[in-house]
């Protein structure tokens, strides 16, 4: 049997498309980079089209297809593509002092909140149902959100990390009045502590499912029309890997997955174990920190688009300046961005014939790169002026850089991502790499995720030994069936968190078990 | 009277954080419920104490039980009309003014629900100056006051009225009722006459909290770092700085038990915990100890962290700020001493150690 020899690595950006092959030893084979199509799926054909195109090699040795995407993050930083979202809320208590998306930006909440309506239930810490349920009341609330216009239901339940029992009877009820056309997303499916940030990190699953079903469903049909059999897996936000259906069903696992493969890039590109990463792309410049080889997370807090949602996330410092940043000159000199022609950088920036001054119009009217049809002598900024806003753009950097560490350890900064090249090296201090094949870093770095499942739950610590082993058991198996090598499974991660004044030794408990892809493929 | 607006929710949580010596509970709901319960009553008059009549009737609320039962089910907010309205019926007495029982972490929000659903003044006052495991380590019980009757009422209406013949046996009887009630339930204790309530409690507690909170806002303003300007606010002492290498906690008692280590430049830094940071060592010397306040904060937000939520890799800095005057007393001592946690050590306030390690204490 022919063990397959390389892996492709894809990453869906807001501005650009990048598809990497990697062979066995991690090196880049080849690479594609083309614009990122409104509909996702023509721009990955016509990127993979192309790498088939110029590398003669057999597709069966192709073992896997490893995509990460920053698509879902843009969803709910640009509020579009989202479901409206209806919540049912299992709390027999009636909290009513608290809504649902209290502390969100406005303009997020009106872009895909309908209504939430709580019906009798949940649990108490120790057990019992808070009170009893009524079906009767949930049949009432799903047909009132079906009226109001709901299009994606999420469900969340008091304890429901203790016992999903109320949350899969309202997903039965739900699925006998709506049949199969209503997304459903259970809390203790997806988790996160505290029940606010758990239902915000539902609300947001089930906002997420429409660009799932628009964009990643037809992944499948276009990999099948290229003749390519092998599996394709989605990175999620902790580096690992997800395979498409379970991708489908919990896109929130995967929002901050763009940033974690061009990290993780970044530091293969280099052999780093300790460096600060910058990717820069089209609209936005990410930060992270990697150390002793694993990427810096944050557990408690995590947020994303001004939401709390307490998962284990990447921590990542977003600004918004990018190759597509619109250069203003203002009174007191010249700001870059963060509003940006993202996808449409090569069509609406002058030097490809439009009206809008971008950061990329200054590097090419600078000289600092070279695109081939573009036309800098258009841009109207002085050489002068050009000047200032690549030093501007510069110094936003820097400043970002010295928040995230304020360590006196210099550590080496990697840059990658399209933006890279914008800033040439004379400008740069001693401590800035940029690695080759830097623009294709997250693409890489896709290629390297590992297939891990967590198990995040709150049990009894009694008998302490034994409940630990059952759930470290549980993890492993998780990983096995999500197609792991399980030759090479094993428990990565450990966190107890214990729960204190309440009785039998109650601990939140999350294990994370991690495993290599299959040599062989499995399909 | 003194206004509480909504401007001045984040400085109260900064403040009360500060106070919690990393005990407290996590106060991010409680901060929305207050905000969402004062949104329709925008000000809540804060009553000093000289403000008081004879005719007023004062009740200490908080919130009681596991702060992580609360982060699931999460407080009503009625909960503390019906304390309110358990006392009327049961001492035939209107409250006429609420405080918190605690000002230390998310119960300093708590008189801020009551006050805004009731239209009721808070008093500028609390019962420990600072966070405390128990409720026994309170100036009502220090001072005797009879702890009965107390109220404790869960979110599902189910109410307690408890009579005491001492606090320590009003601790003991309110856990298990707690825990029955799903280990979270409002409680309101030692309702006192307006004469009486002078000497029975610490004063400006919450002015206390709010200022704390406003010297760290503004120095972030101002692009300083928050630690200096907390240091001269409160009179602290600072013990060192460092990155957290280790944490061990363990339940035990219903009580958070652990220690923190951490690894500054030159020393290691032990900081161990019972629910609130109990005690400090610098090289294996001790170099504070309860009842002064310890406090963990974050080096590069200033913001302090609890004994529940300190993680790997931060890099700390941690500081001593010396305990209410009630405390440090012969009598506040066998209430909130060393002693009380199990270390066999005695008191030493932290204005006094002498110790080549810790930096000049600042004063104003």
């Amino acid at each position: 049997m022919n063990r397959p020899k390389y892996k492709i690595g894809i990453d869906i950006g807001g501005t650009n498309t990048d598809v990497v092959l990697v062979d066995n030893d991690s090196a880049v084979v080849a690479y594609v980079k083309t614009t990122t199509t409104p509909d996702v799926d023509t721009g990955v054909k016509t990127a993979l089209k192309q790498l088939l195109k110029d590398v003669k090699i057999n597709k069966e040795d192709i073992s896997g297809i490893f995509l990460g995407t920053t698509q879902i993050g843009n969803a709910i930083h640009q509020r579009d593509n989202l479901y409206r979202v209806g919540v049912i809320r299992i709390a027999g208590h009636h909290p009513e002092c608290l809504p649902s998306c209290y502390s969100w930006p406005k303009d997020l909440k009106e872009a895909l909140y309908v209504d939430t309506i709580t019906v009798d239930g949940g649990f108490e810490c120790h057990g019992d149902p808070i009170t009893p349920t009524n079906p009767k009341q949930i049949k009432e609330a799903v047909s009132t959100l079906l009226n109001k216009g709901m299009e994606s239901l999420a469900v969340i339940g008091v304890f429901a990390s203790l016992n999903s029992a109320h949350e899969l009877l309202v997903k039965e009820i739900a699925q006998d009045i709506a049949k199969d056309s209503l997304p459903i997303s259970l809390s203790h499916q997806i988790g996160g502590a505290g029940f606010i940030e758990r239902e915000n990190s539902t609300i947001l699953n089930a906002a997420l499912k429409q660009i799932m079903a628009n964009a990643f469903k037809s992944l499948l049909h276009t990999c099948g029309d290229l003749g390519l059999a092998c599996p394709i897996w989605i990175t999620q936000n902790n580096g690992s890997i997800l395979d498409l259906t379970h991708a489908v069903e919990y896109p929130v696992m995967s929002i901050s997955a763009g940033p974690t493969n061009s990290f993780i890039g970044g530091m293969k590109l280099t052999q780093l174990q300790d460096a600060i990463v910058i990717d820069i792309g089209g609209t936005s410049t990410d930060i992270g920190v990697v150390q002793r080889g694993i990427l810096r997370r944050c557990l408690n807090n995590s947020k994303i688009g001004g939401v709390t949602l307490n998962f284990p996330m990447p921590d990542v410092y977003s600004i918004g300046l990018g190759g597509g940043s619109h250069v203003h000159i203002t009174q007191n000199g010249i700001d870059i961005g963060p509003k940006s022609c993202g996808n449409k950088t090569f069509s609406q920036s002058i030097s490809f014939g439009g009206s809008q001054l971008t950061l990329t119009d200054v590097a090419l009217a600078l000289g600092y790169i070279n695109i081939p049809d573009a036309k800098p002598s258009e841009v109207t900024l002085s050489h002068k002026g050009c000047k200032v806003a690549i030093d501007t753009a510069l110094k936003k950097i820097y400043e970002s850089i010295s928040k995230i560490v304020p360590d006196e350890k210099m550590l080496p900064i990697v840059m990658v991502g399209g933006g890279a090249t914008l800033f040439p090296k004379a400008l740069l201090d001693g401590r800035f790499i940029i690695p080759p094949f830097a623009q294709v870093a997250n693409a890489y770095g896709a290629s390297f995720a590992e297939i891990s499942a967590t198990v995040d739950t709150v049990v009894s610590l009694q008998d302490r030994e034994g409940i630990l082993s059952a759930l470290h058991q549980q993890a492993i198996q998780l990983t096995i069936q999500k197609g792991a090598d399980f030759q090479t499974v094993k428990v990565v991660d450990v966190e107890i968190l214990p729960y204190h004044y309440i009785p039998n030794k109650m601990a939140r408990v999350i294990v994370r078990a991690s495993g290599k892809q299959p040599v062989k493929n499995t399909l | 009277m003194k206004k509480f607006t909504l401007d001045d929710l984040d400085d109260l949580l900064i403040g009360s954080a500060i106070l919690g010596s990393g005990g407290g509970g996590d106060p991010s709901y409680d901060l929305m419920i207050t905000q969402y319960l004062m949104e329709k009553h925008v000000s809540i008059p804060i009553m000093s104490i000289s403000e008081l009549k004879s005719d007023d009737f004062v009740i200490a609320l908080g919130l009681i039980g596991a702060p992580l039962a609360a982060l699931e089910k999460i407080t009503k907010g009625r909960e503390l009309i019906t304390v309110l309205e358990l006392v009327e019926k049961s001492l035939k007495r209107k409250v006429t003014v609420v405080m918190p029982f605690e000002i230390g972490g998310r119960n300093a929000f708590v008189p801020f629900m009551a006050a805004a659903q009731a239209g009721l003044p808070v008093l500028d006052a609390d019962m420990m100056g600072r966070a405390f495991p128990e409720s026994q380590m309170s100036s009502c019980s220090l001072y005797d006051v009879s702890p009965s009757p107390a109220f404790i009422v869960d979110s599902l209406n189910n109410s307690v009225i408890i009579h005491a013949k001492d606090s320590r046996m009003l601790e003991k009887i309110a856990r298990p009722v707690t825990v029955t009630m799903g280990s979270t339930a409002a409680f309101g204790y030692y309702p006192l006459e307006g004469t009486q309530v002078a000497k029975k409690v610490i004063p400006k507690s919450i002015s206390k909290a709010l200022e704390i909170g406003r010297a760290h806002k503004e120095s972030k303003k101002a692009g300083k770092d928050p630690l200096e300007a907390i240091l001269h606010n409160c009179h602290g002492t600072y013990i060192g700085s460092g990155k957290i290498i280790d944490i061990d906690r363990q339940i035990s008692k219903g009580f958070l038990y652990g220690t923190v280590m951490i690894q500054g430049k030159y020393e290691k830094i032990e900081l161990i915990f019972q629910n609130e940071y109990i005690l400090a060592k610098v090289n294996d010397q001790i170099v504070a100890t309860t009842p002064d306040i310890l406090v963990l904060l974050e080096e590069e937000t200033g913001t302090p962290i609890t004994s529940e939520s300190v993680q790997f890799g931060l890099r700390v800095n941690l500081i001593a700020i010396p305990a209410p005057s009630i405390w440090t007393t012969p009598k506040g001592l066998t209430f909130v001493g060393p002693r009380e946690f199990g270390y066999e050590v005695d008191y030493h306030p932290i204005e006094k150690r002498k110790n080549g390690k810790i930096r000049e204490t600042f004063s104003a």
